[in-house]
């Protein structure tokens, strides 16, 4: 990013004057501004941010964004994504996505960015539905969830995101809830500082077709006990009294109780984000109890745009083509006199 | 600018010819309508008057940020727009913008009799079969009233199309399908009739049964 001095902004600036059509108490509204709240924190230049969609309730939020911003195919905003990054590696780009359109839709691009690890963020907006299709069950969905299109109940074991994406290999992963603005603002900052592709699940609530699909999790009379958030350096502790952590009994995490059978704070695992072997990790987004959010994972990795850097590089230094003609009449061609 | 569709076929995809490879240097130039810098009153859906073309802002360019996507946007300020007249004005405006392609696309020139008896039409990858077999007629068996237009533009047509086809009395439109160009010309020019030769096997034309076909249309 240049260094040249940026404009001081304010969350407005990022706001765009469009009407925005999400139903009334969307956690969508949360994340729109907690995103306009995060961007004038990243020292950005306005003109160097793109929201790019795909389809979806969630891909409405470039419009509402004055930035760049393109309303993409269904499930193809990573490959749209891509090409903008690759032809101005300067630009923070924002991959805006829902569970649908990332992983039924477009679960190939969605996969393949991941693994890639190109210079992007991903904000999943998670809600285990096919909200704008008005309730269809979508590939989070839970099993025996009654949908439109599962009105018996669903029979499909859905993807937990973080787990497809850190199959994929995914060097950053975060999950936080739709109702934590504060959280969320700065996982979105650290996001961006990130170099790579990093993936924020956002668990958010569809007040009209799955309304309370997390409220065990995020409702503020129970988050502080169901939820364990993580932070790089610090033991894995959580619940209401702070009393509570979590240990590696054999290959499975354990939640213990300190001050019970001798437990301490010492004994508790301490998070590393930035270890490469994602077992931890792993096991950390598949855990039911508590629900692991913040960042769970953030290896710092070779982006593809340093290896395409270097390759071009290696190639031109190299190559016998010095210019477009050369390779045009490269190989077995002929004349006819 | 606008995306262009390009038809291939079986016939094209696995033929051969020898074909001279141009310098980069003897290629037209691309220009691409790309603002580079904020002027007073630019909007994003602003259109080039001659060809309806927008400008193209691209994201890193101070002061034109603007979103872009698959909902109706407004003619002018590009934002969402549920304004059914604005929508009836885009779908028409978008339309015209592709009619004047023909601007940039040749007229179309017929080979052989530039009027007479019988026009033979093909498009794709039949120009081998359907030119040698009207070449055949021309030359060999004497029928100068037989000309031959081959169309390498399907939408929008060349803008000469009508008066190409006002010149003959017969108009035979040859294809390996079931008639899908046949019935973009009917709907493009009512009140002409469009004979149809179609083959769906699978294989090219045959010259014997173009010729044999020609023939009995003419004599």
């Amino acid at each position: 990013m240049e260094t040249t001095a940026v404009k001081q902004y304010t969350f407005k600036d990022f706001a765009s004057d469009q009407e925005v059509r999400w139903c009334p108490g969307c956690d969508d509204y949360v994340i729109l501004r907690s995103m306009q709240k995060a961007l004038p924190e990243m020292g950005l230049k306005k003109e160097d941010v793109v929201f790019i969609s795909g389809i979806g309730c969630s891909s409405r939020f470039p419009y509402y964004m004055d930035t760049y911003g393109m309303h993409g195919i269904h499930g193809r905003a990573p490959a749209i994504a891509t090409g903008v990054k690759l032809a101005n590696p300067k630009l923070s780009v924002w991959v805006i996505t829902g569970d649908g359109d990332a992983m039924a839709i477009g679960g190939n691009h969605f996969i393949h960015v991941i693994r890639r690890n190109l210079d992007l963020n991903i904000v999943l907006f998670n809600n285990e539905i096919y909200g704008l299709t008005k309730g269809q069950f979508s590939p989070t969905s839970l099993v025996g969830q009654k949908t439109k299109s599962s009105p018996y109940g669903n029979t499909q074991p859905p993807f937990q995101p973080g787990e497809l994406a850190i199959g994929s290999q995914a060097r950053f992963f975060a999950r936080i809830g739709g109702n934590n603005p504060k959280d969320m603002t700065d996982i979105f900052i650290e996001a961006e500082k990130f170099k790579g592709t990093s993936l924020i699940e956002v668990l958010q609530n569809c007040v009209i077709f799955n309304d309370g699909c997390y409220t065990k999790y995020t409702d503020k009379d129970v988050k502080e006990d169901q939820q364990i958030f993580l932070e790089h350096g610090k033991p894995m502790i959580f619940g209401k009294n702070r009393d509570k952590g979590l240990v590696l009994n054999g290959l499975k995490l354990e939640v213990v109780t300190i001050g019970e059978n001798g437990i301490t704070q010492e004994d508790l695992l301490v998070h590393n984000a930035k270890e490469k072997d994602p077992t931890l990790h792993q096991m950390l987004v598949r855990l039911q109890y508590p629900l692991a959010t913040g960042i769970i994972r953030s290896y710092d990795d070779v982006t593809l745009e340093e290896r395409e850097d270097a390759l071009t590089a290696q190639v031109k230094s190299n190559s016998k083509f010095r210019k477009t003609d050369d390779l045009f009449f490269s190989g077995e061609t002929y004349e006819i006199r | 600018m606008t995306p262009v569709i390009l038809l291939t076929d079986g016939y094209i995809a696995n033929g051969s010819a020898p074909w001279k490879i141009k310098s980069i240097d003897d290629m037209p130039e691309i220009k691409n309508n790309i603002i580079k810098e904020k002027k007073p009153n630019w909007h994003p859906y602003d259109r080039d008057e001659k060809t309806l073309a927008r400008t193209w802002a691209i994201p890193g360019t101070p002061g034109l940020e603007h979103r872009i996507g698959g909902l109706e946007k407004d003619k002018v300020t590009g934002n969402v727009s549920y304004v059914p007249e604005n929508h009836e004005y885009m779908t028409k405006i978008r339309a015209e913008k592709i009619k004047r392609v023909e601007n940039c696309i040749p007229e179309i020139k017929p080979e052989y009799a530039q009027e007479g008896d019988l026009l033979v039409i093909g498009w794709g990858g039949t120009y081998g079969t359907l030119h040698s077999a009207v070449k055949q007629l021309y030359d060999e068996y004497g029928y100068k009233n037989v000309g031959y237009a081959h169309f390498n533009y399907i939408n929008p047509l060349p803008k000469n199309t009508k008066e190409l086809l006002s010149k003959y009395k017969k108009i035979l439109v040859c294809e390996l399908n079931n008639g899908q160009f046949a019935n973009v010309l009917r709907m493009n020019f009512t009140g002409i009739e469009f004979l149809q030769f179609n083959k769906i096997q699978g294989l090219p034309f045959g010259n014997t049964e173009l010729v044999q076909k020609f023939k009995q249309l003419i004599d």
